[in-house]
């Protein structure tokens, strides 16, 4: 059998994953132009804020699928046998809790804004000699943090679902938060210009109740990996089509009495170990190669597979038990 | 998106006659009416001299500004605590009182852009002696009114010699001036300054229309209020 690699993509998802690097690269440099633009128009609006914060933490994700993409290629050594998968893990549950923290804290910021009763202030700036309402600036600001946000988000989520990459996935989801921000924060802004004082710290507190929602689902889901849960879709819309897969498998081989099957996420690819009580000794050597190399050719992300055998299983919990064929 | 957006264009043009609007109607009660600026002491931008109405740089051009808005302009005078909070409170409209971007009022009033900017430089009674003193101001006497803002900073920020004195205007040693009293003192600009100060008025927090408008009115005034600077700054 073949010791389970560190770089695990197969050909034909190779040039996917490059397309991911360069989206990603383009979404960093896009992003400092929004963080840019919105911190020169910020103002004293609360919305604004929020949709700059928003911005400030949706480099995270990108940054985090690069630092671990430096990483994915290494080969496993003899500190990190298991290679160096779990990396994107780490930049996942960052990612994460940034989100959660600041949802709720743009949740208490504004909601004290509101009850202070402060109405926001904005004025008339110069740009070049020429004079304008800096509202209508941040209008244009928010459009552009906004719109774009809106097609890099879905086309992430795209590729997010080839690549079986959760930080990809929590980008795409994060694109979605940003361009939901911008447009809250642009009725926040049209709303100060009407006299609707109030409207911009409202709009603030729909964006951080909505950023505080995906920061609590996607923490989560972190601590769900960390825990070494059963591996789950990459939107966390249900358990993995492979699990069942798996477990159909190991349940044809004739030569399997009972058997546990237990499954969890390695960063991209799916660790999968067999314990098997055999029904007979006899070949249990071919037998146990066969089965790893059935498995393992079942998709791509099925690398890490081990299939131990043992004379009886104590004690294990039911649910995890695969029986063999009658 | 692409739809919210054209309502909010529609509904913003609609509504074009004021965009954007105030919370509590400031601009369109001023209009027409009573303008209800808080005056605080400060030269040569507010000056309340006893039993005569208010002059200085400031009240000169909020009397410019009630003009283009028809307005009668009632002064009321006080501290600045007092002011700004009476402008909270929407019971005054404007306050002016030498206010700077930099001042501890920004998050209690909103400021309006600045209509000018002054500088704090240090001046020589000639160009050699400025020369001298652009390259290091070490160990050297400056003159500076004693008690001012710009004694404080010389003794913060420089290893100068501070020589308080009460009237500039009979000083013949290198000294520490607003730039705008440099040729009334027949003193030359070193390349040392200070401090820089925007200046700018108080208008009520979210007041956006009277915001803007003012801001407007001030923003094509610069010339016109570097013009009253030099007539009130005279020493």
């Amino acid at each position: 059998m073949k010791y389970p690699p560190g770089s695990e993509l197969p050909p034909d998802l190779v040039e996917v994953h490059r397309r991911a690097v360069r989206i990603e690269w383009l979404s960093i440099a896009y992003l400092l132009s929004a963080i840019v633009l919105i911190y020169f128009t910020l103002g004293s609006s609360q919305a604004m804020k929020g949709a700059w914060i928003e911005d400030l933490l949706s480099l995270l994700p990108p940054i985090a699928f690069l630092v671990a993409d430096r990483f994915r290629y290494r080969a496993p050594d003899q500190d990190f046998a298991y290679g160096y998968h779990r990396a994107l893990e780490i930049a996942f549950l960052a990612a994460a809790l940034a989100l959660l923290i600041m949802g709720g804290f743009l949740i208490i910021d504004s909601v004290l804004t509101l009850l202070s009763g402060e109405h926001p202030p904005i004025g008339m700036v110069e740009l070049f000699d020429w004079q304008v309402w800096l509202g209508w600036l941040m209008i244009g600001a928010l459009l552009w943090s906004g719109v774009p946000s809106l097609f890099i988000g879905r086309y992430k989520a795209k590729l997010a679902d080839q690549l079986h990459d959760k930080v990809l996935r929590a980008d795409a989801e994060m694109n979605r938060a940003d361009w939901m921000t911008a447009g809250a924060a642009l009725v926040g802004v049209v709303g100060i210009g009407f006299g609707l004082w109030w409207m911009d710290a409202a709009a603030a507190i729909v964006i951080g109740a909505d950023i505080l929602r995906d920061g609590a689902k996607y923490t989560l889901a972190a601590m769900k990996d960390l825990l070494d849960g059963r591996p789950r879709r990459d939107d966390e819309s249900g358990v993995h089509p492979l699990v069942g897969e798996v477990r159909a498998l190991v349940a044809s081989l004739d030569w399997v009495d009972v058997a546990a099957v237990r499954m969890r996420e390695l960063g991209h690819v799916i660790s999968v170990s067999v314990i098997v009580v055999p029904r007979e000794e006899q070949g249990l050597l071919d037998r146990v190669e066969d089965a790893i190399a059935r498995i393992t050719e079942l998709d791509w992300k099925l690398q890490d597979v081990v299939v131990a055998v043992a004379s009886e299983l104590e004690d294990p919990p039911a649910d995890v038990l695969v029986r063999g064929p009658d | 998106m692409a739809r919210v957006l054209l309502v909010l264009i529609a509904a913003v043009t609609l509504s074009a006659c004021q965009y954007p609007r105030d919370p509590e109607g400031t601009l369109d009660r001023v209009r027409g009416g009573t303008l209800r600026v808080g005056v605080s002491e400060s030269d040569p931008w507010v000056k309340l001299p006893a039993g005569e109405p208010p002059g200085g740089v400031e009240v000169e051009l909020i009397k410019e500004f009630a003009r283009t808005l028809d307005a009668r302009v009632e002064w009321v005078e006080g501290s600045e605590s007092d002011l700004m909070a009476a402008l909270g409170g929407r019971q005054l409209d404007v306050v002016i009182g030498g206010f700077t971007r930099r001042s501890v009022w920004m998050s209690e009033a909103a400021l309006t852009r600045p209509f000018v900017t002054t500088q704090s430089v240090i001046a020589a009674p000639d160009q050699a002696t400025a020369d001298r003193l652009s390259a290091d101001l070490g160990g050297e006497r400056i003159a500076v009114e004693a008690h001012s803002p710009e004694a404080a900073k010389l003794e913060t920020d420089t290893d100068a010699i501070v020589v308080p004195v009460e009237d500039l205007g009979e000083v013949d040693r290198p000294a520490a001036v607003p730039d705008y009293l440099l040729d009334d003192l027949g003193l030359v600009r070193t390349d040392a300054e200070l401090d820089e100060h925007e200046h700018a008025m108080a208008v009520a927090l979210g007041e956006n229309a009277m915001l803007v408008t003012l801001d407007r009115f001030l923003l094509d005034r610069e010339a016109r209020a570097g013009e009253l600077l030099e007539r009130e700054g005279k020493p």
